[in-house]
């Protein structure tokens, strides 16, 4: 509460504070709902399947520009 | 015989949906395209598992999946529709929910306002909780450029959101106690 600078750069704690509780919550809303079929099925699938590694290069072009 | 046996994969993984959930819909704001982040990270995840680091940060690893899925979700879409830049932002993931949270639906309009990399380091660090070491590898970045990204994320939302010290300084329940001022919405 003292240290209140003049610029801008250096935002007042409540203000802080405030932000940083909303943030939070609305991560914790879906971090708190239980993990939806669509995944437990995919998981299962990919498990079945043990998918095997086909060198996949998406990973090595996406963040490369195109 | 050694008695440690790892995890299974599959079970790995299961522990971080809900993380990379809260993750996807932070960084997307929408629930349905950020299911399929998570989907799209989850099989990546999976081909990839041999890249992971046994006994290393998984939710990090993960993080760092989805968030490269995620921009190259926005590369592609910005090249295949180059004029919906309003569509996006309408349909927010955050419903006005049933206990009237208008304060946190204006957080979110203000958080999706954000440019891509100030959000991502505003919810790796002040949502998701990693430290500031982490979230510079997840974002590929260095330490110094997520704090001033998480700096100016501040600064952008505060003056976006009007937030003036006096108005915030009193906790939401005291503020209620004390009469109610802003509930014009409420029945």
């Amino acid at each position: 509460m003292t240290q209140r600078k003049a610029d801008d750069t250096k935002l007042d704690t409540d203000v802080q504070s405030h932000i940083g509780r909303q943030l939070r919550a609305g991560y914790v809303d879906i971090l708190n709902q239980p993990v939806p079929d669509r995944f437990l099925e995919l998981l299962a699938e990919l498990d079945a399947k043990q998918v095997d590694p086909p060198a996949d290069d998406t990973d090595a072009r996406q963040n490369g520009a195109r | 015989m050694s008695e440690a046996q790892p995890r299974p994969p599959r079970d790995e993984l299961l522990i971080h949906i809900p993380s990379l959930r809260a993750f996807a819909v932070s960084l997307s704001g929408q629930i349905d395209r950020a299911d399929d982040l998570v989907q799209e990270t989850l099989v990546k995840a999976w081909r990839n598992l041999g890249s992971y680091t046994e006994g290393t940060n998984m939710r990090a690893w993960l993080f760092t999946i989805l968030r490269n899925v995620y921009i190259s979700d926005i590369r592609r879409r910005k090249r295949e529709v180059q004029d919906t830049d309003g569509v996006f932002a309408e349909s927010v993931a955050v419903a006005p929910a049933q206990n009237g949270h208008m304060d946190l639906v204006d957080f979110r309009k203000a958080l999706d306002g954000l440019p891509e990399e100030q959000r991502e380091a505003l919810v790796l660090i002040g949502a998701a909780e990693f430290s500031y070491e982490e979230a510079a590898e997840i974002a590929g970045c260095a330490v110094g450029t997520v704090k001033s990204r998480v700096n100016r994320a501040r600064n952008a939302l505060a003056r976006k959101l009007n937030l003036d010290v006096s108005e915030i300084g009193l906790e939401p329940a005291l503020r209620a106690a004390l009469g109610p001022q802003d509930r014009s919405g409420v029945a």
